[in-house]
């Protein structure tokens, strides 16, 4: 019986065409045709300007987009002249090609890796279509730690504004980060790089067709790069806008439960480690650009106080009496946003994680549960950070970091406990 | 119909500098003796047409584009008597003969120099560019950067300074004045009515110096040579002038005119991209400079070549181009001059025949007549430690014997050492074993060039570029009335598949040309060729 194939045929002829390449750079997409042309145009001033005599591909894996998206991709500028006094000295290749699988990140991300593997690719880069903020400085700050053979995994950090991106910053990153005992400070999703060995090792594994893996493929990349030793650095790239992907109930089933089921994956890895190992940071860190909006943290609190109530009954299988006991002392507290330490949050992370190893309800219902104690925390966070600067704010998130770090012994007790509480 | 075209859009050029060929008289250097005696060889080998590198007494302080005297043979290579048979001899041999006329400048030894420094009030004085300082003509680059630092020179007799484009010993003739251009027809008629057939004419765009502007390629300088190509088709006919203006493709073409000034003009830029298309295993290099080509009059033709006497001159290419082409191809510093590379073909292409071949089969099919320099028909190498260019003029290697068969003198005497290191000195690389052996550089590239000389369509069709997926291949068509040959070129060191989309040929029968074996007919469906490393294809196109 014919078995199927990640490439289609007409990709493979064009990979034929190719031939093998040094940098290889995937934008996946689907109905991005308002943004793409300006990242494509970024990529290939950026490849013109820093890697002239090297062999380049850009390659577009499109879901199906039903918006113009690939005769963009094919359209966008690529003239020499155009290039800002650089100039390729080779033929710069452009191929867009209609990917099978899920329109989405995961199998556009696995044509890119598939297509590396075939090229012999030394660096793949991979770059969102909808970075409306991309610089060609971008591709060389990922590209150059791979192609130095200095590393196979490159993340990015981009300066985000005090109330950005507070699932990464207050409860993924740095959870992952005291998990796995390494120092992060990369963003978690959004560009990334990595060598042709790693991406060939990770074509074939069954994280591309896994419910649970796919919608969260980078925290699953993340995830095995720290968990596998691959050699890992992050890049302090530009300012970068996320747009909103979905509700926040659906993100924290996807993001939150793919960090909670790698721990479940690896946690014999995990829990042998000890200590804290740096990852590296090239670059140079820059500010947020762009308003820092101020969230009002009120509705927050509200739907944390209500939530903390009406899933009471959920918690108590979830937490430690006591853990649950200082959530109720805080929401009954009468200061308008109720406060949820570092100490307090953590500890709650943690009892999460463990009982979700445990298996104590279905995970979906465990990682919803945490919705409204996320909420909480939030509020409180921000209504503490309101008044910082940028370096306040940095020193905050170092010390919750610190925390986590603190507090992993109580994990890994969880982790191993027969189910006491 | 397809027309009669003149001669040189279908010769084969062979560059041969006389003091390298062959000697004759035990003097370690060569003549027209030597040279004589080695046209069966050139015959043998196909060439059409010699271009003989400046055969004129000379200080020598420029291998001879140092003139002294204009009508005369310098005594090494023999006399006018002699190169008057040598040109008798050619001739016989159906081979037509070109020299070296160099019209910008004279040697500082040259009577016209030594009488016009001899005092502000000579009637030379104004054949030369005198100035009492040296701010004029400010900003005006200068050519030779590894030995000149300004364009100007001081003349202690004459207290003043005298303008050189090029080495300070070699004063530029001034062509604002009538008689300097009188006297240099004069000077080409000598030659044209002993029967050379034309001149490979030297340092064309600097003739003129204009304040304000770079003196190169001025407009004056066109009126001067169409001048001179006006003088010789009045009196002489199937004659050719070869321009030698290292400039872009663009900037050459005024040199053509309106087929009232040169017949032929180097094309410099395509060479160095044959390298770097070559070594990138991209033909991007290629293209771009084939597409910036422009038309040229019907009766002109371009002048191609891979390597010659001078540097592989860098000056038109980009600086990071340059950049690569160093650390591709000199990444020894000694091999650098100026703005080039002193290397000959074979060490560039470290010795590998299938590049070799590679290079010969694109240098012979693209649009203009090819160049070949003296040696390279049998891979020779170089020495890049001679100083200046001297290390690609060493001495022909005849035979593996007594000085490569190229003099009786004692080695010492030689005008330059023989190349003599195991891999491409005399005794393993020489005229004598390859032609004992059917299958050496020098048969293949007798075969090539009869091949070549089979068709007119190389030499005076037209060319449509293709531009398959694959970069690695560069492929294209050369038409000529009804006539038509496919080339495909593998520029990568593995084995390529390419897919050819070939609309217009539809319904052709590929003939290879070296074997005359029959490929599949080109049908609706893109073309699939499979080509080994560095393989070319000449397929001739029949309709039945």
């Amino acid at each position: 019986m014919a078995r199927s194939s990640i490439l289609s045929d007409e990709l493979l002829r064009k990979l034929i065409s190719v031939g093998q390449v040094d940098i290889l750079v995937g934008i996946p997409t689907f109905n991005n045709a308002s943004t793409i042309e300006a990242v494509v145009k970024a990529v290939h001033v950026g490849l013109a300007r820093h890697f002239p005599r090297e062999r380049t591909v850009l390659i577009n894996p499109d879901g199906g987009s039903d918006d113009g998206t690939p005769e963009s991709v094919i359209r966008a500028p690529m003239a020499d002249e155009e290039m800002s006094g650089s100039s390729m000295l080779r033929t710069t290749h452009r191929l867009t090609v209609r990917h099978s699988g899920v329109p989405g990140g995961a199998a556009g991300v696995r044509t890119v890796f598939a297509a590396a593997d075939l090229l012999q690719a030394r660096a793949v880069v991979v770059i969102d279509a909808d970075v409306t903020t991309m610089t060609p400085e971008w591709v060389v700050d990922l590209a150059r730690p791979i192609w130095k053979n200095e590393a196979d995994v490159v993340l990015p950090i981009y300066p985000r504004g005090r109330f950005d991106g507070p699932l990464v910053s207050q409860l993924v990153r740095p959870l992952m980060g005291a998990a796995y005992a390494r120092q992060l400070t990369c963003n978690i999703g959004g560009d990334f790089s990595c060598s042709g060995r790693f991406a060939a090792g990770m074509v074939g594994r069954s994280i591309w067709d896994d419910d649970l893996t796919r919608p969260a493929l980078d925290v699953w990349l993340v995830a095995t790069s720290l968990a596998e030793d691959i050699r890992l650095t992050q890049a302090h790239l530009g300012s970068r806008r996320f747009a909103a992907h979905g509700t926040l109930a659906e993100l924290f089933g996807t993001v939150v439960g793919a960090a909670l089921a790698s721990l479940d994956q690896y946690s014999s890895v995990w829990n042998s480690r000890s200590g804290l190992v740096d990852v590296p940071v090239r670059g140079v860190a820059t500010e947020a650009t762009g308003a820092d909006s101020a969230i009002d943290p009120a509705p927050l609190s509200e739907r944390y106080r209500t939530g903390l109530a009406d899933l009471t009954p959920l918690l108590r299988e979830i937490l430690c009496t006591s853990t649950l006991a200082r959530l109720k002392a805080s929401a009954a507290s009468e200061e308008k946003i109720p406060t949820i330490s570092d100490p307090l949050w953590v500890t709650t992370v943690y009892e999460f994680a463990a009982a979700a190893h445990r298996g104590v309800m279905n995970r979906e219902h465990l990682t919803q549960a945490l919705v409204p104690l996320y909420l909480g925390r939030t509020a409180s966070f921000f209504t503490e950070i309101a008044a910082a600067d940028a370096r306040g704010y940095g020193g905050r998130l170092a010390a919750l970091e610190q925390e986590y770090r603190s507090l992993r012994p109580h994990l890994v007790e969880l982790w191993n406990a027969d189910g006491r509480r | 119909m397809v027309q009669l075209q003149p001669w040189y859009k279908n010769a084969i050029f062979y560059e041969v500098p006389v003091k390298a060929y062959c000697d004759t008289n035990g003097d370690g250097i060569g003549d027209f003796r030597g040279l004589i005696s080695k046209l069966d060889y050139l015959a043998e080998l196909g060439v059409d047409c010699l271009w003989i590198l400046p055969m004129y007494p000379s200080p020598f302080r420029d291998d001879g584009y140092d003139i002294s005297d204009y009508r005369a043979i310098h005594p090494n290579y023999g006399s006018l008597e002699e190169f008057r048979e040598f040109l008798d001899e050619a001739h016989e041999r159906g081979m037509r003969v070109i020299t070296e006329l160099v019209v910008n400048h004279t040697s500082d030894q040259h009577p016209w120099f030594v009488e016009a420094r001899s005092s502000r009030d000579n009637p030379k004085r104004d054949w030369y560019v005198w100035s009492d300082t040296d701010d004029r003509y400010k900003g005006v680059r200068i050519i030779f950067l590894d030995t000149e630092l300004s364009n100007w020179a001081w003349d202690p007799i004459s207290k003043s300074y005298y303008w050189h484009r090029f080495f300070s010993h070699q004063p530029d003739l001034n062509y604002d004045n009538p008689q300097v251009r009188e006297e240099i027809w004069k000077v080409m008629k000598f030659w044209l009515d002993m029967g050379v057939d034309g001149f490979r004419v030297d340092a064309v765009p600097y003739l003129i110096e204009r304040e304000g502007t770079s003196c190169e390629n001025l407009p004056e300088t066109h009126v001067i040579l169409k001048f001179l190509r006006r003088r010789m088709d009045e009196q002489f006919t199937g004659r050719m002038l070869l321009a030698e203006a290292n400039m872009w493709p663009e900037d050459v073409r005024p040199y053509f005119g309106d087929g009232d000034e040169f017949h032929m003009a180097f094309h410099f830029p395509i060479m160095p991209r044959m390298f770097m298309s070559l070594r990138l295993e991209d033909r991007k290099p290629l293209i771009e400079i084939i597409e910036r080509t422009p038309e040229i009059p019907e009766s002109c033709h371009w002048a191609l070549f891979l390597r010659n006497h001078d540097e592989l001159t860098l000056e038109m290419v980009t600086d990071a181009e340059r950049d690569y082409m160093y650390d591709s191809y000199a990444a020894d510093p000694v091999a650098r001059i100026n703005l080039g590379i002193r290397r000959r073909l074979a060490p560039l292409l470290d010795g590998d025949r299938r590049r070799v071949e590679l290079m010969h089969g694109i240098l012979m099919s693209l649009p203009g007549s090819p160049v070949l320099y003296y040696g390279d028909e049998i891979g020779m190498g170089d020495n890049m430690y001679l100083g200046d260019r001297n290390g690609v003029r060493t001495p022909m290697q005849w035979n593996g014997g007594w000085n490569g068969g190229f003099s009786t003198a004692d080695p010492e005497r030689l005008y330059q050492p023989l190349i003599s290191n195991p891999i491409y000195g005399y005794q393993a690389i020489n005229v004598e074993s390859q032609r004992r052996n059917e299958h050496s550089l020098l048969k293949w590239t007798q075969r090539i060039i009869r091949v070549r000389r089979s068709t007119s369509v190389f030499g005076s069709g037209t060319i449509e570029l293709l531009r398959p997926a694959n970069h690695r291949v560069l492929a294209y068509i050369r038409s000529l009335g009804d006539e038509q040959i496919l080339v495909v070129n593998n520029l990568s060191n593995s084995a390529q598949a390419v897919e050819l989309e070939l609309p217009q040929l539809v319904g052709a029968i590929p003939i290879e040309m070296f074997g005359g074996s029959l490929f599949p007919r080109i049908g609706l469906l893109p073309y699939m060729l499979t080509l080994s490393p560095y393989a070319f294809y000449w397929f001739r196109l029949r309709w039945l």
